[in-house]
């Protein structure tokens, strides 16, 4: 019986021991095990950029934005709202005039003559 | 500063909504664009909301928008009204607003057919057939016109005036193509209910005639048509009668009683209805066939196509009479046709006589093409004739220079325009172009290369002596047509044309130019080589009697002064002829004569020539036209030509004389010498029968004149002769000598005394000659 105490004394006092050296070290490649062991899908990935949380610096986005609807704005909006009207209203109110001996639509002889005045 | 964002709310809610705007401010806008720039589409556009509208209604709303979209979109409900008219004499434009639905074809003709049967039962329903009916013949599917009618009368009650015109309507077309079995089946049904009945009646009149004639009774349609002239000129006099009786009535009632509101209706005016001009003028063509014997009727075909040989459909054909091409096409024309798609046309039942075509075309077609046709081309139908008289139209032709209003300011002009195929000679004309006031005349003919120069001096001095006015006194001249291109401050224009061996007109420069890239370099230019003088200012000034004295001053000062000769000779000319004062002209005389001392043009000679061929002082015609033979260069037109003929008749010089007028007459289309002609060779010995090829060989076209006057005035010269032909024959020798003698007063006399025979109408027409 006697002997039995003294080897579970021992065995206690190496895990003791054991424990004690090994306190310092940690085990922290959990991560990186699992992801070789088990490798993440594509959609698990996706998830992941989905639900990323980014940070964005404010003024020079802001200020790039800002400058792409000012663009925008300049370059199609006047388009947009004047030249439909300026059409009907050139096709509705067309004039033949007759000069030279040639017919002419009135609109286009006076952008010709106008382009050729001394 | 930073933003902590997730990227899935970076996506959803900046991303996304940001490209969107994108997009639509982008990618929309520009196609809108493309769309406000092609026609094309943007009529599409309309078209397809015009569909859309129809879609999303139904019942009579959806028949209303049908009739206001296509129905009373139709100008005049004529649907042989088109953009341009162009015939040999005329072109003109219709002042129509554009229709901006432009609907397709396929899309009219569905809806149309639709309206047959479901519009309302009224005159919009007549107009709607003869609207589809037009649409399937443009679509050379002619038989479903005719199914059309059919169809639409069908829907109405068979006693109604609507179905009668249907009736009369089918009839017609029946005619129109040839089809004699059902034109006479369905006009021998027609009687008419007592509504409309005298239309009706005139319009049955008007097809059994045409009818009775491509069936050879020519004399039973001409009594037909008389008839129903007859009664309906008769009935619209009575009602006429009434309506003046109605509204003298009522005039009086109203300044008895001082009640408003009186009715104000206004009897039409008698003879200007279409109908009337129908029978009219089918009346006239019948009689004049029957007259010349020519009692079957005749077949006119042809293409419509361009140079390049691209047909041109969906326009419009117009075969007139001589006796109707001088007023512009009404809705009523007894020949019209719209083009296949391969360009066809085809006239049945033809009256002989002599006709013009003419066309309706669309903007679209005409733009930057011409029809080269002359003003005395003719086409002459004979009895049983099949024709085939195809139309090609031309591109115009281009000027190279000088345009675009540039200012020469030496002492000549190299025209140079771009050289045509075929073309053997070209014919160069000018004049002022201002705004609302041009003037222009020939400068040079007969030109063999693409360009020419011409000396400031020839277009000062040779452009002739016809000036325009702007009302009645001297006072009313236009000055820019005296002082023409010696006005340095009028801006010019100047055309060609192109002409083939044969003297056919194959293009010219002039015409529509109607979109960027036909109007092509504009015809203008200034011409500043001189300076006005103090007399021209008078004269721009609109004072002309003071600009003359100055001129007159003027040459006191300097007797070389051409300019001043110049401006005074026209100017005196112009004054003698505005107030016939003949001894005006006689003071022109010599001035003409010191001016073609020093600029020796043919158009002073010719001057001089007329002048002197008016006084028949035959020694000094014959000097100024020799000269003007020199002068001119290139062989004499035919009206100089004739005039001369004339000349030598009158000095007795018969032979040549009729020499003259042989090739004179093979060369003016229009043969308004014809009857000096038929005198001179009847002088001369030639029998009537003979004369009376010549008078069948030239006929003469003249406005209002029917081309056929001459033979029958020898036929009936002919007739009178066999009751006594040696009296006659002694009678006609001596009337034509005291014609070919210069005894106009005697002519004169015996003529006003004659009691009427064919003698005398022959004489009296011969003597009109000019």
């Amino acid at each position: 019986m006697n002997t039995g105490n003294t080897e579970n004394t021992k065995r206690e006092a190496i895990k003791q021991q054991l424990e004690e050296e090994l306190q310092s070290i940690h085990f922290e490649g959990h991560e990186r095990v699992l992801k070789m062991t088990h490798p993440p899908t594509f959609g698990a990935r996706l998830l992941a950029l989905w639900n990323k949380e980014i940070e964005i610096p404010v003024k020079p986005i802001g200020a790039i934005g800002a400058i792409i609807l000012v663009v925008s704005l300049t370059l199609h909006h006047p388009e947009v709202k004047h030249q439909p009207q300026q059409n009907v209203q050139q096709h509705a109110n067309r004039e033949l005039i007759e000069a030279g001996g040639n017919t002419y639509w009135k609109d286009i002889y006076e952008q010709a003559v106008k382009k050729h005045e001394n | 500063m930073r933003i902590k964002i997730k990227v899935k709310h970076l996506v959803s809610f900046v991303l996304l909504p940001a490209s969107l705007l994108i997009l639509l401010f982008n990618f929309l806008p520009s196609s809108k664009a493309q769309m406000e720039d092609s026609p094309a589409i943007q009529s599409n556009l309309a078209r397809t909301e015009l569909l859309q509208k129809l879609e999303s209604t139904t019942g009579s709303k959806r028949m209303e928008l049908i009739q206001t979209n296509i129905i009373d979109k139709e100008h005049g409900y004529n649907p042989y009204r088109y953009d341009v008219n162009i015939g040999p004499s005329m072109s003109q434009w219709n002042h129509d607003e554009p229709s901006i639905s432009n609907l397709l074809p396929e899309d009219k003709i569905a809806l149309l057919e639709e309206y047959i049967l479901d519009g309302p039962a009224d005159n919009k329903r007549i107009f709607a057939v003869k609207l589809l009916a037009y649409e399937y013949d443009a679509l050379g599917r002619k038989d479903d016109g005719d199914q059309a009618l059919i169809t639409a009368a069908k829907q109405l009650n068979s006693n109604s005036h609507l179905a009668k015109e249907l009736a009369l309507l089918h009839a017609e077309r029946a005619l129109n193509s040839g089809d004699i079995t059902t034109a006479e089946a369905i006009l021998e049904q027609a009687t008419f209910p007592s509504e409309y009945q005298e239309n009706l009646d005139a319009q049955k009149a008007w097809l059994t005639g045409r009818l009775l004639f491509t069936k050879g009774e020519a004399q039973e349609a001409l009594t037909v048509v008389t008839k129903g002239l007859e009664s309906y000129k008769k009935y619209w006099q009575g009602v006429h009668e009434q309506m003046n009786q109605v509204t003298s009535n009522s005039e009086k009632d109203t300044a008895d009683s001082d009640a408003a509101g009186s009715s104000s209706s206004s009897a039409p005016a008698i003879g200007t209805s279409e109908t009337e001009m129908q029978l009219e003028a089918l009346k006239s063509a019948i009689q004049s066939a029957v007259d010349m014997g020519s009692t079957s009727a005749a077949v006119v075909s042809g293409t419509l196509t361009r140079s390049n040989g691209t047909p041109i459909s969906r326009a419009g054909i117009f075969l007139r009479a001589e006796s109707e091409v001088h007023h512009s096409i009404t809705a009523a024309e007894p020949y019209r046709i719209v083009t296949d798609d391969e360009g066809r046309f085809e006239f049945h039942g033809v009256i002989p006589g002599f006709y013009q075509l003419q066309l309706g075309l669309s903007y679209d077609q005409i733009d930057g093409w011409t029809w080269p046709i002359q003003y005395d081309d003719w086409i002459e139908v004979k009895p049983g004739d099949t024709l085939n008289k195809s139309i090609v139209l031309q591109p115009l032709l281009e000027l190279q220079s000088p345009i675009n209003q540039e200012t020469i300011t030496g002492q000549s002009i190299d025209f140079h325009w771009k050289a045509v195929k075929g073309a053997v000679y070209y014919r160069l004309s000018g004049g002022v172009s201002m705004v609302g006031s041009s003037f222009s005349s020939q400068i040079r003919d007969h030109i063999t290369d693409n360009q020419v120069s011409i000396p400031v001096d020839e277009l000062y001095y040779n452009s002739g002596f016809s000036y325009g006015s702007g009302g009645e006194g001297f006072e009313s001249i236009d000055p820019l047509s005296f002082l023409v291109f010696m006005n340095p401050e009028a801006r010019f224009s100047w055309n060609i044309e192109a002409f083939d061996a044969d003297g056919r007109l194959i293009t010219r420069s002039n015409g529509y130019r109607l979109n960027e890239d036909t109007v092509g370099s504009l015809p203008f230019f200034y011409l500043k080589a001189r300076e006005l003088t103090a007399a021209d200012h008078l004269l721009l000034d609109k004072k002309p009697d003071q600009a003359l004295e100055m001129y007159q001053q003027n040459i006191a000062d300097d007797p070389q002064d051409a300019h001043a000769l110049h401006m005074l000779v026209k100017l005196m000319l112009a004054k003698s002829s505005i107030t016939k004062d003949d001894s005006l002209e006689d003071q022109a005389i010599p001035p003409l004569q010191k001016l073609i001392q020093l600029h020796p043009y043919s158009n002073y000679a010719f001057t001089l020539t007329q002048y002197y061929f008016d006084h028949a002082d035959w020694k000094s015609y014959n000097e100024f036209h020799s000269r003007y033979n020199e002068l001119n260069q290139i062989e004499l037109n035919s009206y100089v030509r004739s005039i001369n003929a004339v000349a030598l008749m009158h000095q007795g010089k018969l032979k040549e004389a009729r020499e003259q007028f042989a090739i004179a007459l093979e060369h003016d289309n229009s043969h308004r010498f014809i009857g000096s002609y038929l005198a001179a060779e009847l002088y001369a010995g030639e029998s009537l029968s003979s004369v009376m090829t010549l008078a069948e060989r030239y006929p003469e076209h003249s406005f209002g004149l029917n081309g056929y006057r001459w033979p029958q005035m020898i036929k009936q010269l002919i007739a009178e002769r066999t009751k006594q032909p040696n009296n006659f024959d002694q009678e006609l020798k001596e009337k034509l000598g005291w014609y070919m003698n210069d005894q106009t007063d005697v002519l004169e006399q015996w003529i006003k005394g004659a009691k009427s025979s064919a003698l005398e109408t022959f004489m009296q027409a011969v003597q009109k000659v000019s």
